[in-house]
């Protein structure tokens, strides 16, 4: 009872910061939009002025769908990516405006204020995803198949290894001290063994292999299964079953690490330094 | 406090808190195998027999490699800018020292730029070092006209500064920078064909385009390093860049102190 009072008044705390400066509302709006047209556009340079090009990617990926096709790898890599920066950073931003020791020395489980940061983060996620597939729809004018109970299966079993690798990087970020390069590594990772904007496939065979590690990429693609390419849950269900799977290796993980850093720090009495 | 005196004092600050985090210098030798490996794959996804045939027809050769690398290298210096620029307001404000520097008699513009000027010198180092592990992962080559594309580039960088006066007004008034400097810098990076020839966007955005001067800089170095065909003669674009350092400064400087006068007045330097 007690840790769920602490995980309600962080999220209370938190979307009530997060109204103050109400420019991620831009973000919002503007960020679903923007991010995937950089992909399209190349991949429109690359198939030439009269798009004969677009056949043979077309012929690598499977769909005729190629803007679906980026844009699903984008959405999720933004979902993956605002959770970095918002979860995986909330110690570090604590640290920096100085509350983090105070808060830390209130006799509540330290894992509570985790989870509670991490309601943020999926608010901004399902927003970003909502209203990146209404623009997707109304603007780029893409066709997406299957209905909003598979569209919440595949966004779920996204969640627990988005939070198990946020909580490794949060409790990274504790003892190292540096939010930019943890986050950049982690969806770096993401961004270049994942396939957001290609079949894995194309990449060499060690690639690939450390690519199957990684829950994403199972993630990716069954999104792309149902939401481009009209398959059932059925269909796709060994992607599911590996991506959750795996998200839940890492969630296990994550705590894991955030308890050894807390208690290194605590011992370390580094809490308060940055 | 001279001008000079206080550009160095800054210089020297952001130089302590760089070396302070060493693990950013090593991001710089994984960023570029992160930012251009989606564009790498899924070019090759495109090549049949190692060149993309599309490709060439939009810029006179098939090297998209050493296109990306150029765009983000010149993106490198985009983003420099605007969030040493954008975002050292902001840091200051969340550190509570915005207020008594600015209570200071120093200049302004001189805190910024001294900031600035530091974090330049870091990212031509980080820029050389994407050229080497770009050359070693990509294949990535240029030709001998270096010192002609970095004429260019600084001219453009000069000019950028003016731009980045007006962002660090809008996080004054809007009291965060995050979503203004992601959005700006990641917009006109875009639309400067940063990931692509402009031709390939909308005639409506390549209107914009043309009218940026970033995208004289990036056609430019491309042109001179790779050979590939500009789109238009190089001297025209030198023109445009050099024009763009005035409209850029008198704009950005003019804005910049409007708001800052503002925000003394009202009193809300403090508060965020």
């Amino acid at each position: 009872m007690q840790s769920l009072r602490v995980i309600f008044a962080v999220a209370k705390k938190d979307i009530a910061t997060l109204f103050r400066y109400p420019t991620w509302f831009i973000s919002v709006i503007i960020w679903p939009l923007i991010f995937p047209l950089l992909y399209i556009l190349t991949s429109f340079a690359y198939a030439g002025p009269d798009r004969r090009g677009l056949t043979v990617f077309q012929r690598v990926a499977g769909t005729e769908n190629i803007m679906g096709y980026i844009i699903i790898g984008t959405m999720v890599w933004m979902a993956v990516n605002i959770t970095m920066w918002n979860y995986g950073g909330y110690l570090r931003e604590e640290q920096l405006r100085g509350t983090l020791e105070s808060n830390w020395l209130c006799p509540v489980n330290k894992f509570s204020i985790l989870l509670g940061a991490g309601i943020l983060s999926m608010v901004l996620s399902i927003m970003f995803s909502l209203v990146g597939i209404i623009e997707y729809r109304l603007i780029y004018g893409i066709k997406f198949t299957g209905n909003l109970f598979e569209w919440i299966i595949v966004f779920l079993i996204l969640f627990p290894g988005v939070y198990g690798l946020g909580m490794i990087f949060a409790s990274l970020i504790l003892w190292a001290k540096e939010v930019n390069a943890a986050v950049n590594v982690a969806r770096g990772i993401m961004m270049i063994l994942c396939g957001i904007t290609y079949p894995i496939y194309i990449m060499p065979n060690w690639m690939q292999f450390l690519a199957k590690f990684l829950p994403f990429t199972f993630g990716i693609q069954a999104a792309r299964d149902i939401l481009i390419m009209d398959k059932t849950l059925v269909e796709t269900v060994y992607n599911l079953i590996l991506c959750l799977g795996e998200g839940v290796i890492f969630l296990v993980l994550g705590m894991f690490i955030f308890k050894s850093v807390e208690k290194r720090v605590k011992i370390s009495g580094s809490l308060e330094r940055f | 406090m001279s001008f000079f005196n206080v550009i160095k004092a800054r210089f020297m600050i952001s130089m302590k808190m760089y070396f302070r985090y060493p693990v950013n210098v090593l991001m710089t030798l994984f960023e570029p195998l992160m930012w251009l490996s989606p564009f790498y794959f899924m070019g090759k996804a495109f090549s049949v027999n190692g060149s993309i045939e599309g490709f060439e027809k939009y810029t006179g050769n098939s090297d998209y490699i050493g296109f990306m690398v150029l765009g983000f290298m010149v993106s490198a210096y985009v983003s420099m800018i605007f969030w040493s620029v954008g975002f050292s307001l902001k840091d200051e404000m969340r550190q509570g020292v915005l207020e008594s520097n600015w209570s200071s008699p120093a200049n302004r513009i001189a805190l910024l730029l001294g900031r600035t000027l530091f974090q330049f010198l870091a990212t031509t180092f980080e820029v050389i070092l994407i050229g080497i592990v770009c050359h070693f992962a990509f294949g990535f080559t240029v030709n001998k006209n270096i010192l002609k594309a970095i004429a260019f580039l600084l001219t453009g960088i000069i000019g950028l500064f003016g731009l980045g006066l007006l962002i660090a007004s809008l996080v004054l008034i809007a009291k965060e920078a995050g979503p203004i400097v992601d959005i700006t810098n990641s917009t006109l990076n875009a639309l400067s064909g940063m990931a692509f020839p402009i031709k390939v966007m909308p005639r409506g955005f390549v209107f914009i385009a043309l009218i940026l001067p970033m995208t004289y800089v990036n056609d430019s170095i491309r042109a001179l390093l790779l050979g590939q065909t500009p789109l238009m003669p190089l001297g025209k674009e030198f023109l445009i860049i050099t024009i763009s350092i005035f409209i850029f400064w008198i704009f950005g400087g003019y804005t910049f102190s409007k708001v800052e006068r503002k925000c003394k007045r009202v009193g809300i330097l403090g508060t965020h």
